[in-house]
């Protein structure tokens, strides 16, 4: 059973705004699914509705089997949670809050041990009011493990944590789905989530405009591929014979480097052939693939370009 | 269920750190318990009287403390943004507000319980005897009064987005139903009076039981009769006294008062179920669109609009004055006061202005600005407290001396908007009650007319100018509101019991006033001692107007230095408040 499933989801303000547009998506347990897109594509209110924070205008979601409006309580007592721009008491310490989500959640997890997990041990005893924004983060973690739940919902979790508090981020992810749990999260820092995620699917304007993993996004983007091949010599013409091969848009030689640019990723092999050919020994091959960043320029791009010529 | 239970123990432990809450009931003690204690005498009320007369001083005063505790339950959740931390875990919004509840229930009963078991220990002081039965019939009936209250409450503090709203349903809610204010009397009783009557005049009656059937009927709508009406009965059932009527329509009422409770508790749930957490986007606002149509009109009378090219001083405050019209219509809060004005304003006047055999004409005109005081105070404070301090709080201060702008045009700008508000809200209603004058006394009177309507606009200026300037002297919104309320109660109802017998002490040697409160000639050193409070001079200015436009009475006299002086004093201390505040923004480190 998928942990979330929706169907032609969709949230309107007024008749001006579409705020998430006809949305279908799954995340299958035990996955990270990393939720991206730019500020205001949809990612947050699609969470906020998979909370049933916010009621869709159309559509249907299920959370782990379950409707969130009709049996949100069913999805809380299996969901962690870290939405966007939640508040604490400020009066009330670490501690406090975590007892708090233990006694609601009917666990007996240790708060102090789920504080050294997200590096807050020595904050326990501290009012909440006196925290910075990446501490709250911590303690918004802390809390969305209460109860080592099925499916661990973020919404932008990277916010405002600084470069360690993202390294824990990715540790707690990864054993999180280790253990077996799905892990949901939105971002709009590419580079940060690459490397946990099984699959991503990217918000634009409303609409999901790719769902994939990393590696079939990158070789769908249209952002070509640059290799640079460390050679003893390169002899004089080689450069204009590997442009002239299909799939490959550009060749440049100097210092001892054949740069070469792949519209068509699987070109770079022919590139190589064809050095073996003239004799070139290949001293060393780096690929500079386009970042994840780039894969969703490019595909937002065609999709704004699509959306102008539905106009 | 037991989540409910979960929430509310989490919630009583904040809420028993609230300062609020421990001053509300602080105040519940201090306000009620020493003329409780006075009174509780036979010699100055039978116990009979006596255990009516406490619980009609204590419903007031409850009420105080049951807003404090229950007004921002859930809509605080709502704006902290810790409702997600919440609702993030096993808990639904029902839970939520349920758990709320409780807690602030539990809180309320316990400090009025408190407050009863020492009002009971005062009563066996007082009378001999405990009279546990009866007082006990009363406590249970004052307990039920507060959680009903709670109920409509925290039921209110689900329906609404902000805490300001809710204080505002609370309030108007409160108007519309307490004797107090005379909306029930004067606006509904005489609707009910026309259906069943045909005429607007409902008959007048002492005891309900006594009233026609179709009265009975209808004043049993009123939650707040029925609640002192089964009270009483009750009471007189267990003795002493001895009740009117039977069981059966206390019994009815009863059904009433609880529904009362029950419906904003039932309508707060469900709509709190329904909407959307923390999204903004909201609909447009009615000031929005009143402040349109006024821009299309301005721009139909005076053609297409435009600011001059060069700046100068006075286009700016004007620009700053628009803009900040434009937001302060938009506001709730202001929305929300100008409504109570209205309701509290409107059925006043119709009760003050008529043919009186008890009142000549002459004085039911010199009573009508009688009718603008507390709205007036309630409009100033909504209108006046956070115009600058909000701007500050906001961050709204640093874009706008971002801008060509200094602090004082700031302030400038904000005293002529507000004030501009206030006088717009109120002259409307100084025509109704001049159309009232006309129709029921025959006469415009237009001395009397521009002696009262003057008069009101200059304390409505003077009161607004200085709740601005409060907004502008702190940091805090609810600095500037005790600022505000800490200026009335020196200036208007502390000044006869700290201030003039400060004064007398040091020119009489002894510090007793009353001889010279009650006198009708006082002497004039305390005479112009008493005048440097602005409360005290807008009375002296008012019966100084009235009597120059010939609508003086028997108790007023036409002193012309004494006025100079009044409106003198007047004027330093409105600008001194002005520049008090103007000065102290200027200094401050805006965040």
């Amino acid at each position: 059973m998928p942990s979330i499933e929706t169907h032609g989801l969709t949230k309107r303000y007024g008749n001006d705004v579409v705020a998430v547009d006809d949305l279908d998506l799954t995340v299958e347990s035990g996955e990270v699914f990393g939720f991206l897109g730019p500020n205001g594509a949809g990612k947050s209110t699609t969470i906020n509705m998979l909370l049933d924070f916010v009621r869709p205008t159309a559509g249907e979601s299920r959370v782990l089997g379950h409707d969130p409006q009709t049996n949100p309580r069913a999805i809380r007592e299996r969901t962690g949670v870290l939405p966007e721009a939640t508040g604490f008491y400020d009066g009330d310490t670490a501690r406090d809050h975590l007892q708090f989500a233990t006694a609601m959640k009917r666990t007996t997890d240790d708060p102090d041990a789920l504080l050294e997990r997200v590096g807050l041990a020595d904050a326990a005893d501290r009012p909440v009011s006196g925290f910075s924004k990446g501490m709250r983060q911590r303690l918004g973690l802390a809390i969305a493990l209460v109860g080592s739940p099925d499916l661990l919902i973020l919404d932008e979790p990277l916010g405002g944590l600084d470069p360690s508090g993202a390294r824990l981020l990715r540790e707690v992810v990864r054993n999180e789905r280790d253990r077996g749990a799905a892990v949901f999260f939105s971002s709009h820092i590419m580079d940060q989530v690459e490397t946990v995620c099984d699959r991503v699917g990217i918000m634009h304007d409303g609409r999901l405009v790719a769902v994939d993993t990393i590696d079939a996004l990158h070789a769908q983007s249209a952002t070509p591929e640059t290799v640079s091949l460390s050679v003893e010599t390169a002899p004089q013409g080689v450069t204009d014979q590997l442009a002239a091969i299909s799939g490959i848009s550009e060749a440049t030689a100097e210092n001892g480097s054949i740069r070469i640019t792949c519209p068509d990723p699987a070109a770079k092999t022919d590139a190589i052939a064809r050095l073996d050919e003239e004799g070139v020994p290949i001293l060393d091959i780096d690929t500079e693939a386009s970042s994840l960043e780039e894969v969703f320029l490019t595909i937002t791009d065609d999709s704004d370009t699509a959306g102008a010529n539905r106009v | 269920m037991s989540r409910v239970f979960t929430i509310a123990r989490a919630d009583a432990r904040r809420a028993f750190r609230s300062r609020l809450v421990w001053g509300a009931i602080g105040l519940l003690g201090v306000l009620f318990l020493p003329s409780t204690g006075s009174s509780a005498r036979p010699a100055v009320h039978p116990i009979t009287e006596y255990l009516l007369i406490l619980p009609a001083d204590l419903r007031t005063f409850s009420l105080v403390v049951v807003a404090a505790v229950g007004y921002s339950a859930v809509v605080t959740e709502r704006v902290t943004g810790t409702l997600r931390f919440v609702l993030g875990l096993p808990a639904t919004r029902r839970d939520l507000v349920l758990g709320k509840l409780l807690s602030r229930v539990g809180i309320v009963v316990t400090a009025l319980a408190v407050i009863l078991v020492i009002a009971n220990v005062l009563v066996y002081q007082g009378y001999g005897s405990p009279y546990l039965l009866p007082f006990w019939v009363m406590g249970g009936w004052m307990l039920a009064y507060v959680v009903v209250w709670s109920a409509v409450t925290v039921g209110y503090s689900a329906a609404f987005d902000s805490p300001y709203r809710t204080l505002g349903a609370l309030v108007v809610t409160y108007v519309v139903f307490s004797f107090n204010f005379g909306v029930w009397s004067v606006v509904i009783r005489p609707l009910f009076a026309l259906l069943f009557t045909g005429s607007l005049d409902p008959p007048s009656y002492d005891t309900l039981a006594t009233a026609p059937l179709w009265l009975r009927v209808t004043e049993r709508l009123n939650p707040l009769v029925d609640f002192w009406a089964a009270m009483r009965w009750s009471i007189e059932f267990v003795g002493p006294g001895t009740p009117t009527g039977g069981p059966l329509p206390q019994l009815l009422g009863s059904v009433v008062f609880l529904s009362f409770g029950l419906l904003p508790l039932v309508f707060g749930i469900s709509r709190f179920e329904r909407i959307d957490l923390g999204d903004a986007h909201a609909g447009s606002h009615i000031g929005e669109w009143i402040w349109r149509s006024l821009w299309r009109v301005r721009r139909a009378v005076t053609g297409s609009f435009s600011f001059p090219g060069a700046l100068t001083q006075s286009s700016r405050i004007r620009r700053l004055a628009i803009a900040d019209l434009r937001h302060t219509l938009q506001n709730w809060v202001v929305a929300g006061a100008v409504v109570v004005t209205v309701l509290l304003t409107g059925p006043a006047l119709w009760g003050a202005i008529d043919a009186s055999t008890v009142f000549t004409d002459t004085e039911v005109l010199t009573r009508i600005p009688l009718s603008f005081t507390l709205p007036v105070l309630v409009l100033g404070i909504a209108v006046g407290h956070n115009a600058i301090v909000g701007e500050r709080t906001s961050g709204t201060s640093r874009f706008l001396l971002g801008l060509p702008v200094t602090r004082r045009e700031l302030v400038v700008s904000k005293l002529l908007s507000r004030v501009s508000i206030v006088v717009a809200t109120l002259l409307p209603l100084l025509l109704v009650a001049e159309a009232l004058v006309v129709t029921r006394l025959g006469r415009p009177y237009p001395g009397a007319f521009l002696a009262w309507a003057g008069w009101t606009l200059l304390y409505a200026v003077v009161w607004t100018a200085m709740t601005v300037s409060c907004s502008a002297a702190v940091s805090s919104r609810y600095r500037s509101l005790a600022a505000t309320v800490a200026l009335y109660l020196v200036f208007a109802r502390l000044w006869d019991e700290l201030v003039l017998p400060a004064v007398a002490f040091v020119v009489t040697g002894q510090s007793a006033v009353d001889e010279f409160t009650q006198a009708a000639n006082p002497p004039a050193w305390f005479q112009y001692a008493d005048n440097l409070s602005p409360f005290v001079a807008l009375e002296t200015i008012q019966e100084a107007l009235f009597e120059v436009t010939g609508y003086g009475t028997q108790q007023t006299t036409l002193d012309v230095s004494l006025f100079l002086y009044s409106v003198a004093a007047l004027l330093l201390f409105v600008g001194g408040v002005v520049a008090i505040g103007t000065a102290r923004f200027d200094r401050s480190d805006l965040r």
